[in-house]
C-alpha cells in the first residue's frame, strides 16, 4: 500500500492503518527493535507499540518519510525497554556495545560537559554526517541509529568485519573532535 | 553529555541519511563499476573478441531462459544448454570409469564432458580462473567438498538432458533437494559455513519462496538436512536444521534449536577430523554441542545444570564456559570461570564483579581430542586476567554501573581486596 495512503488511513481514524503500516513495515521495525533487544518476543511488543504510537501522533503530524519515522519511533521504544529490562538481564542485544563506543565520542573536557540541548546536539550530529564521504556515513547511521551488529554491516556492505570496525573507529575520532570543536566554539 | 544524549540525538538525525542507509545496495555499485571497467577495457580490440567470445558463450543463455516455475523442480529450465556447444580440451580432465578425477585446465568456464558420471571430491584444486561450470549430460552425483576450492565460482549451467540437477534462481540444486552450491555472489568469495547458510536464509527469507525446495544444505563435508516454516501470524520464514549427515552418520534434531533464520543461529565448523556443530538456545546460557569424528559422535554440554528461562542457575554447573574453536584445522579449547563470563555483553564492567586479584585465573587454552569415544582437553596455557584484560578500564566502567552499592573512591588494588572478602578466586 503507497504510504500517502497509510497516512490518509490514520487521518481518518481507520483501524486498518495499523495493519498497513505492520505489513509494510512490520519487518524493518522488528529488526531495529531486534538489533537493540536482541529478544524476539520484546522486540515484537515494541513493533506493536510503534503502531499505537503513531496511532496517537498522526494527525496532527504528517510524516514526511514513513519508513524513518515508524523506525525512530521503534529504535525509541526499544532503548526505552532495554532500560526497562536491563535489571533482568535479557536478551544480547547491541545497544550496550553501542553505548560503550558512542562514550568515546565525548570528550573529556568539562566544557561539554553541561548544558547539552538535545535539538542543538541532532543538528551538529547532522552537519557532521552531511560532510562524510558516502560509504563512512552509511556505515555510522546503520551502527548508531539502526544499531546493526558490525557483522551484518561487513556482510551488507560487502566488506570485512576488521575494515567496519577500524572504519566507523576512525569516524569516531572525527566525530569527537568535530563536537569538541563546535562546542568548544560555542562556549567562547 | 553523556552516551545516552549520543543515542537519543542519533534517534533523531535527518531522514534521508535513513534513506540513504537502508536502500544503500553495495552490489549495484560493483556492477556498475564492474561495467565501467568493461568500457574501458573495450578500447583494446583483442579484449572486445575476448569479452564478446564469453557473452556469447554465456550471456545468450541466460537471456533465453524462459520464465521458472520455482515451485516444481521438474519444470525448471533455468540455465539450460547444450553441452555439445561448449569446447572441451581433452588433455585438461582426468577421467576414469566415468568419475573426474582432476581437472588441471585454466579456462574460465569449465563444461564437464558427457562422459563424466561422477564428480569427485580431489576433482577441482585451488583455482581462481574458474567462474562457471557447465555439468554435462550424465553428471548424477558430486561429491561432497567438489567445489569448495573454487573461490571464484559464480554460475552453474546444466545440459539440457541433465535428469539429475538443476539451476534454479542460481542455486544448483540436486533433484533430491541438496542444495549444491549457490550463487553466493557478495557473500561467495570466503564460502565458510555461515556464509552459505547466512545466503540461503537471505534468499529465502527476501523472496518467501523455495521454502519446500530445499530439503538438504552441503557444507563442507556434512549434508544439512533443513525445514523452512511460514509463521502464518507474522508471516515471517523460520528455518532449522532438522538432521546433520556426517563420516556416514545421520544425527536427528529434536528440538527447533538449531535454527538458521532468526536471531539465534546455531554455529558450525569443521576441522581435519571433527565436524562441530553448536546449538543456540534462545534466553538461556546452556550450549549443546556435537562434536562429530570418523565413527560417532558426542554430545558436550557446557553447563550439567538446569537454567530456568531468565538464565538464572537451579542445579549445580561446572562453573565454567568451554568454547570450542577451529586454528590450524585443529579443534581447540578456550574455559572461562562463569564468574567472569555470564552476562559480560550485556552489563558494561561486570567483569570486575567476582575480580578479586590482578592475578587471578582467568582463561585457559588448550587442544580438544577424541580417544576412544571420550573428549580429551589438554590444557596448553592459562592467562590472568590482567593478562587479557584491560581491568583498570573495566573498573572505572563498573564503579559507573554500581554506583552507590561498592564503597565510594577506593582503587582497583582496594577494590579487589575488598572483594577478596565476599568472593573466592576462579578455579
Amino acid at each position: 500500500m503507497d504510504d500517502n495512503l497509510i497516512i490518509e488511513l490514520y487521518n481518518i481514524r481507520d483501524e486498518n492503518a495499523i495493519v498497513a503500516s505492520d505489513e509494510k513495515y512490520g519487518k524493518y521495525c522488528f529488526s531495529i527493535a531486534n538489533n537493540i533487544l536482541g529478544n524476539n518476543e520484546d522486540s515484537q511488543e515494541c513493533t506493536n507499540d510503534t503502531w499505537f504510537t503513531a496511532w496517537k501522533l498522526i494527525p496532527p503530524e504528517i510524516p514526511k518519510v514513513l519508513r524513518a519515522f515508524f523506525g525512530k519511533i521503534t529504535r525509541n521504544n526499544a532503548i526505552n525497554m532495554y532500560h526497562k529490562n536491563n535489571t533482568k538481564k535479557r536478551g544480547g542485544g547491541q545497544f550496550i556495545l553501542v553505548y560503550d563506543e558512542l562514550r568515546e565520542c565525548i570528550s573529556d573536557k568539562n566544557i561539554i560537559d553541561e548544558g547539552i540541548i538535545e535539538e542543538e546536539l541532532v543538528s551538529y550530529i547532522n552537519n557532521f554526517l552531511e560532510k562524510l564521504p558516502k560509504k563512512e556515513r552509511i556505515m555510522f547511521v546503520n551502527r548508531y541509529y539502526s544499531m546493526e551488529p558490525i557483522k551484518n554491516i561487513a556482510k551488507r556492505m560487502n566488506l570485512k568485519e576488521n575494515h567496519v570496525r577500524s572504519d566507523l573507529s576512525r569516524t569516531r575520532v572525527k566525530l569527537k573532535k568535530y563536537l569538541t570543536e563546535v562546542y568548544y566554539s560555542e562556549w567562547k | 553529555m553523556n552516551g545516552n544524549d549520543l543515542i537519543n540525538a542519533f534517534g533523531k538525525i535527518d531522514d534521508r541519511f535513513i534513506e540513504e542507509a537502508e536502500y544503500y545496495n553495495p552490489s549495484k555499485i560493483v556492477a556498475s563499476r564492474k561495467k565501467r571497467g568493461v568500457v574501458l577495457v573495450a578500447a583494446s580490440l583483442l579484449t572486445v573478441l575476448t569479452i564478446m567470445l564469453a557473452v556469447l558463450l554465456v550471456g545468450e543463455r541466460e537471456n533465453d531462459n524462459p520464465s521458472v516455475n520455482t515451485d516444481d523442480l521438474t519444470h525448471s529450465t533455468e540455465n539450460r544448454v547444450n553441452i555439445s556447444d561448449y569446447q572441451i580440451k581433452t588433455e585438461d580432465y582426468k577421467i576414469e570409469n566415468n568419475v573426474l578425477l582432476s581437472y588441471t585446465g585454466n579456462e574460465s568456464i569449465v563444461p564437464i564432458p558427457n562422459e563424466v558420471k561422477v564428480i569427485s571430491s580431489t576433482a577441482f584444486g585451488v583455482n581462481d580462473n574458474i567462474k562457471t561450470i557447465v555439468l554435462g549430460a550424465n553428471v548424477e552425483d558430486i561429491e561432497p567438498e567438489a567445489f569448495v576450492k573454487l573461490r571464484y565460482l559464480k554460475k552453474f549451467f546444466v545440459d539440457k538432458n541433465n535428469e539429475y540437477y538443476q539451476v534454479v534462481d542460481g542455486f544448483l540444486i540436486k533433484n533430491d533437494g541438496t542444495l549444491v552450491l549457490a550463487d553466493l555472489g557478495e557473500y561467495g568469495e570466503d564460502r565458510t559455513s555461515d556464509d552459505i547458510l547466512y545466503y540461503v536464509n537471505n534468499f529465502i527469507e527476501k523472496n518467501k519462496k523455495h521454502l519446500d525446495l530445499f530439503k538438504k544444505i552441503e557444507i563442507g563435508s556434512a549434508v544439512l538436512h533443513i525445514c523452512c516454516e511460514k509463521d502464518k501470524e507474522s508471516d515471517s520464514i523460520r528455518i532449522y536444521a532438522t538432521a546433520l549427515e556426517v563420516f556416514g552418520e545421520i544425527v536427528s534434531f529434536d528440538e527447533k534449536q538449531y535454527a538458521i533464520s532468526g536471531n539465534q543461529k546455531f554455529q558450525c565448523f569443521e576441522t581435519e577430523k571433527y565436524f562441530v556443530l553448536k546449538s543456540n538456545k534462545n534466553a538461556s546460557p546452556k550450549t549443546d554441542v556435537y562434536i562429530f569424528y570418523n565413527g560417532g559422535h558426542i554430545l558436550y554440554s557446557g553447563y550439567d545444570g538446569e537454567y530456568d528461562y531468565w538464565g538464572n542457575k537451579v542445579g549445580t554447573h561446572t562453573a565454567s564456559e568451554i568454547t570450542f574453536y577451529k586454528e590450524d584445522n585443529e579443534l581447540y579449547y578456550h574455559r572461562i570461570p562463569e564468574k567472569f563470563y555470564k552476562n559480560v555483553d550485556q552489563v558494561v564492567g561486570i567483569i570486575m564483579e567476582k575480580c578479586v586479584a590482578r592475578d587471578e585465573f582467568y582463561k585457559e587454552v588448550g587442544k580438544v581430542d577424541v580417544i576412544e569415544g571420550k573428549l580429551i582437553f589438554t590444557p596448553l596455557k592459562t592467562y590472568t586476567i590482567e593478562q587479557l584484560i584491560d581491568i583498570e578500564k573495566e573498573y572505572i566502567l563498573w564503579t559507573e554501573t554500581v554506583k552507590g552499592h561498592i564503597p565510594d573512591g577506593l582503587t582497583l588494588d582496594e577494590y579487589l581486596i575488598w572483594n577478596s572478602q565476599r568472593y573466592e578466586r576462579a578455579k
